[in-house]
């Protein structure tokens, strides 16, 4: 009995050390399963880096930004607690949408884009409209417009002037939302000249809408005139939302009608004075609009290129923010993008490459807007916001000397990498750089090259730390 | 006398027990040597090896004539140090190559050079192996 027991007892400790050694055995293996599980998350990462080389340009490159000594040319923002919107740290309140898109309106210097037309009965002269500096003493002051009908018609007849004065212009209905709480017409008007005007009890100035598409003119609004005006008449006057409903061109028409009968004492007159015309409309939407004008310090000619990046957020969610850029030829806004933005920074980059076209130097300017710039950034939503600027900068691409080049990078897949080294080849060396560049996913990075580059082909390769490689070739 | 026999008995018994445990101890100590020598040289081997990680991120073809030479920039991509023994173009291993063993640390790349007569417009194959017997290979026109 105590012989079995010992030889238990040995039987246990034996056992005890075999599975110490086993344990032992089992512990490395599962280091070495962890090992390849870790190098199997390593290649895997690795099979998922995708980066590529999207651009080398020849040349040189500066950058414009409002982080920096390089600040935009100049900035305008309509935002209801103003600031610099170029500054660190802006931060601009929205403000109820409104759009007053009658260009001119007070007449500044000329009457353009109004257009004067008049047709007569029993007359053939008299009848004229032009700017004026008559009336100083409305809202805005001189100069005005008037409408003038000087005649004096055959003994027993009577004359008629009908007179318009027209202005074509553009409703973006877009920028306030696709919606018009309120719509207001605003003039000024001053009758100075009644004499042998006929028919008292006639309205004889109207107003005219046009709507884009439209057969037939809205009439918005009529005067009854009876004798001068000893000052200036200012009105504002509701003319209904639902006079806009659809973005695109609409005409305003200021018509005065004036029957003259024969005078012997005096020529017959009536003579309207206009200032101050606009049409107000108001969304329910709030907005935040402001500009940025870049002055790009090369001449033109070597500008090759140029792109933009503007990083934006607001303290909200899904604020709908639009990017304009000036065609300074056109004198419009060109679209170029429209994204719901919230409150993580939003990077916008576009890029213009005067290599697909000469039509983007309307872009660059000309005249006195030479070498400007500039970009907008419209923002609305249905409730108020705040705005923030994290920066907007401009980079322009220009070919001065052979000792530099830019380099495009791009990040397009998911996780972070780091470019490690580019290689330069042409036909005669090939070199390396150490970059160290952090991409994250989705982001697209551009590096001044101190190269000596020479005309001809050139091969370029991007290694990135965990070994993934891309190539690009191009010729200087 | 029956007393004397007995305790004879008892005192084998325990000698035997102690015998046997120092062998079946002996025994582990044996097996535990060579369990732990073995596994330590796994760790420094397969181990190691398998967490090497190494790029040829270029390969040049320079000189001419007679001092025709490969140029070859390898990057340790992985998270250990490795060292670069061997070149081998075209299954061939180069003996005339500086330096004779390239040692990097994680995420460092270095220049192996060796004199090799290259032709124009030829693809090799250029390889490169590790003290640990890591291998990586990449194509390269010259």
């Amino acid at each position: 009995m105590q012989r079995a027991e010992r030889k238990a007892q040995a039987t246990a400790i034996g056992g005890l050390l075999f599975l110490i050694i086993v344990m032992t055995l089992v512990g490395f293996q599962l280091e070495f399963n962890q090992a390849q599980v870790e190098i199997g998350i390593s290649d895997a990462e690795r099979a998922e880096e995708r980066i590529e080389i999207s651009d080398v340009f020849f040349g040189q490159m500066k950058t414009y930004t409002n982080k920096t000594t390089f600040p935009p040319f100049s900035w305008k923002a309509t935002v209801s607690d103003g600031g610099n919107p170029f500054t660190d740290g802006l931060k601009a309140k929205s403000t109820q949408g409104i759009l007053t898109p009658i260009y001119n309106m007070n007449f500044t210097i000329t009457a353009t884009p109004w257009v004067f037309q008049r047709s007569l009965i029993n007359a053939t002269t008299g009848a004229s409209g032009s700017v004026t500096t008559e009336g100083t003493d409305s809202l805005s002051g001189a100069p005005g417009i008037f409408s003038d009908f000087l005649n004096n018609p055959p003994p027993g007849q009577t004359s008629l002037a009908v007179m318009n004065w027209t202005v074509t212009f553009f409703v973006d209905l877009t920028q306030l939302g696709n919606t018009v709480s309120s719509a207001t017409l605003s003039f000024g008007k001053k009758v100075v000249k009644y004499l042998n005007v006929v028919g008292p009890s006639e309205e004889k100035i109207l107003f005219y809408l046009r709507k884009p598409s439209a057969t037939s003119d809205t009439l918005l609004h009529k005067i009854r005139v009876t004798q001068e005006d000893a000052n200036w008449v200012h009105t504002n006057l509701a003319i209904g939302a639902n006079n806009f409903t659809q973005s695109g061109f609409y005409t305003l028409i200021i018509q005065s009608k004036a029957k003259l009968s024969r005078s012997s004492l005096s020529t017959p007159e009536f003579k309207v004075l206009f200032d101050d015309v606009g049409i107000k409309l108001v969304s329910t939407v709030y907005v935040a609009d402001w500009q940025a004008t870049f002055r790009i310090d090369e001449p033109t000619l070597i500008v090759k290129k140029f792109m933009t990046s503007s990083i934006t957020r607001y303290n909200t969610s899904d604020v709908l923010q639009s990017i304009y850029i000036r065609d300074h030829i056109a004198g419009k806004w060109d679209f170029l993008d429209t994204s719901l933005v919230g409150t993580l920074p939003s990077t916008k980059t576009f890029k213009f490459d005067l290599a697909f076209g000469p039509q983007l130097q309307k872009y660059i300017g000309t005249g006195a807007q030479l070498q400007n710039i500039t970009l907008r950034f419209y923002s609305i939503k249905s409730s108020p916001y705040k705005v923030f600027s994290d920066g907007i900068i401009l980079k322009d691409f220009f070919v001065e000397n052979r000792n530099s080049l830019v380099i495009t990078l791009k990040n397009f897949g998911g996780k972070t990498v780091t470019i490690k080294s580019l290689w330069i080849s042409d036909a005669s060396k090939s070199k390396r750089f150490e970059l160290n560049l952090l991409l994250k996913g989705g982001e697209e990075m551009v590096r001044v090259i101190d190269f000596r580059w020479s005309p001809g082909d050139h091969n370029f390769k991007i290694i990135t730390t965990r070994g993934t490689a891309a190539l690009f070739s191009s010729t200087a | 006398m029956v007393k004397m026999r007995k305790n004879s008995k008892a005192q084998q018994e325990a000698i035997g027990a102690m015998l046997l445990i120092v062998i079946t101890v002996a025994a582990f100590a044996m097996v535990w040597n060579i369990t732990q020598n073995w596994v330590s040289q796994q760790r420094q081997t397969s181990l190691l090896r398998l967490k090497e990680r190494l790029v040829i991120e270029n390969v040049l073809f320079e000189g001419s004539g007679a001092s025709k030479k490969l140029a070859v920039f390898v990057l340790n991509t992985g998270e250990i140090g490795i060292t670069i023994f061997r070149l081998i173009v075209n299954g061939s291993i180069q003996t005339q190559v500086t330096p004779t063993k390239l040692t990097l640390g994680p995420k460092v790349g270095g220049w192996i050079n060796a004199t090799f007569p290259w032709s124009g417009n030829v693809v090799y194959e250029i390889t490169l192996e590790t003290e640990r017997g890591a291998r990586v290979f990449t194509f390269a026109k010259s």
